[in-house]
């Protein structure tokens, strides 16, 4: 299994405390700095406050959903944390207007029980090779 | 022409011919007088001048009068018949005109009966329409409104006054379900058809006292109608049901995201297990490890399935289409079910030629339709057993069958196949599931315009196959620049944007 490079950085927005753990733990072994948190307040400032490389945003969460955290995050214009990689993880199948919606902003939709801790490795893997802009 | 028109043209003749006759002989026996008068010429010739003039004159009085009796008689009938018997004096009938006079009143009559009835049957009708539990709308060539009901009348985001002159943008609030709205069919009805109809489910109406409700929408559309009727819409208020639906909708996808939470943390583990532990494991273990990844894979298929078959029933299962390479999605299934049928004890095998045309297909949907089918064909046939996936072009369809060589199903229990919860009673030991999988298989290959079948033998195994329609013979009913989300290639699993893992 390949590292990531070193010094990439994750956060993880989610209540579930084994599902954060669970990829935490397969994310650290692959080389990465893990945070995790579990509202959606907290996960916004943590957002905001470091610059992480990616997000993994679940989107039933306490105080805040993760919809309105991406939309917080990335602003009116759309433009905001460029460098930043937001992936929703959600078990929650979406009606259309949310999906719209997350098309634009989010780089990526995830179906947890769908996704192993391997494949969400490779995954964020996968995104390293590709050139920067998105 | 009519008898009495001869008579009376008989009669006219004689009268005159009369009248002639008597005059001559005035105007003979005048002349004995003129004689006496032949001393004097110049007054007889004035005599004679004049009482040729007076004759002449009282003759076409007499003659005109008869000539002109019957048209009298029918003026006066018509006048009288139509002022009311009050007004004016009835014709006399006993002579001349009278057979053609009496026609005129028995028409009169029968006239004024069928206004009558033309108009109790208005009043009939309207009251009628205004009974029904259903609001029915009727709109001219330029969309204005020309006749609503009072169920309809409630319906309306404008109050009820000065409604003939609007248009129905002004006058209805509505939210369809689908990108096919009343103004889309209208416009595709106008250039394309004389007469069509159309059906909607669920259309969202906020009424006049701002409550929205839910129901069904039908319309009916004729091209140059000359009594002024384009379209005649009709809704039918179902809030109570739609609502109650919603909220069963709703519990089955709250249950399916709670149930999904533990499903996560089971594979996830398990396949940690597989990578950490199976130099730990001895072979057994391993197996067993692998029975268990196994049945957490069809925990989430079925969870899945259960979501969808939902969404089914309330019409919320969205499919969306676009040009795809079928290839491609055959191969992404392949690669994994290959693993899952090895983990079950059969053996997967892939024939496809190495072109095919490309296919208008939602991807997650075919993906389950692949899924389903295998893991059919994996519950039905032997240990060891294979499994062939067989893809196959012809006539604008894009074939794949899944055939195994296990026990076959009997022909009773074949035509039941596709419905809901349908199980044979020759279940083998070991085989569960519920019948959920081909029942959505079939929903999701009739909405892709294509065909799904099974063919078997007991004893012998069976063959499932469903065919869909190439992406040329569909490409114009799809809408032109939907082009949404091809950058977004979506798996049951979710998307990622341009990935590279995609692009490998």
């Amino acid at each position: 299994m390949a590292d990531g490079k070193p010094g990439k950085k994750v956060l993880i927005v989610e209540d579930d405390r084994f599902i954060s753990e669970m990829y935490a733990r397969s994310l650290k072994q692959a080389g990465y700095e893990v945070d995790e948190v579990i509202t959606g307040p907290e996960g916004y400032s943590a957002a905001k406050n470091q610059a992480y490389d990616y997000v993994l945003l679940d989107i039933m969460i306490p105080d805040k959903t993760g919809v309105e955290v991406l939309e917080d995050l990335r602003g009116k214009d759309g433009q905001g944390l460029p460098n930043t990689r937001v992936i929703i993880m959600t078990n929650f199948e979406q009606d259309d207007p949310t999906r719209q919606a997350m098309e634009k902003l989010a780089d990526g939709y995830l179906i947890k029980a769908e996704i192993t801790p391997k494949r969400l490795v490779n995954i964020i893997q996968a995104f390293e090779e590709e050139p920067e802009a998105s | 022409m009519s008898k009495w028109v001869d008579n009376y043209r008989r009669a006219a003749a004689a009268r005159v011919m009369l009248i002639t006759l008597l005059a001559a002989g005035a105007a003979a026996g005048a002349w004995r007088v003129i004689d006496w008068l032949a001393a004097a010429p110049g007054i007889a010739l004035a005599l004679s001048g004049a009482s040729v003039i007076l004759i002449a004159y009282l003759a076409s009085l007499a003659g005109g009068r008869l000539l002109v009796m019957p048209l009298k008689q029918i003026d006066s009938a018509l006048n009288h018949v139509q002022a009311g018997p009050s007004q004016q004096p009835a014709p006399d009938i006993s002579q001349g005109a009278g057979e053609a006079v009496q026609q005129i009143y028995e028409l009169a009559a029968g006239a004024r009966k069928l206004t009558a009835n033309i108009d109790g049957q208005r009043l009939f009708l309207t009251a009628a329409i205004d009974l029904l539990p259903i609001g029915v709308l009727i709109f001219d060539h330029e969309q204005n409104l020309k006749f609503i009901n009072q169920n309809g009348a409630k319906l309306l985001n404008h109050p009820p006054k000065d409604l003939q002159a609007l248009p129905i943008s002004k006058v209805l609030d509505w939210l369809f379900q689908t990108d096919e709205d009343y103004g889309v069919w209208l416009e595709r009805a106008r250039s394309h058809k004389i007469k069509d109809q159309h059906f909607w489910e669920r259309v969202s109406v906020v009424r006049t006292d701002g409550e929205r409700v839910i129901g069904d929408v039908a319309a009916s559309y004729e091209k140059n109608q000359s009594d002024g009727i384009e379209t005649v819409v009709v809704f039918m208020d179902r809030t109570a049901q739609y609502v109650a639906d919603q909220s069963q909708l709703d519990f089955v996808a709250v249950a399916a995201h709670e149930l999904r939470g533990p499903i996560t943390v089971i594979r996830g583990y398990l396949d940690v297990f597989n990578e950490e532990m199976s130099k730990v494991f001895n072979v057994e273990q391993r197996a067993l490890l692998q029975k268990m990844t196994v049945s957490a894979e069809m925990l989430s298929l079925y969870v899945n399935n259960i979501l969808n078959v939902a969404r089914l029933d309330q019409q919320a299962l969205k499919l969306h289409v676009i040009k795809a390479d079928w290839r491609d999605i055959v191969k992404e299934a392949y690669a994994e079910l290959f693993l899952r049928a090895q983990a079950r004890g059969r053996v997967l095998k892939l024939d496809m030629p190495a072109t095919i045309s490309p296919v208008g297909v939602d991807r997650v949907s075919v993906l389950e339709v692949i899924n389903n089918l295998v893991d059919n064909a994996i519950k039905y046939s032997d240990e060891g057993g294979e499994i062939i996936i067989k893809v196959r072009e012809h006539d604008g369809l894009v074939e794949t069958t899944v055939q195994d060589f296990g026990i076959g199903i009997p022909q009773a229990v074949v035509g039941n196949l596709f419905k809901k919860f349908y199980r044979s009673h020759k279940t083998r030991r070991g085989v569960s599931g519920t019948g959920l999988g081909l029942y959505l298989s079939k929903a999701i290959t009739d909405a892709h315009g294509g065909n799904i079948w099974v063919r078997s033998t007991e004893g012998q195994g069976s063959t499932f196959g469903f065919d869909l329609p190439t992406y040329d013979t569909i490409a114009d009913t799809l809408k032109a620049g939907d082009g949404q989300g091809e950058d977004i290639k979506r798996s049951s699993r979710g998307w990622i944007k341009n990935h590279a893992m995609y692009r490998r």
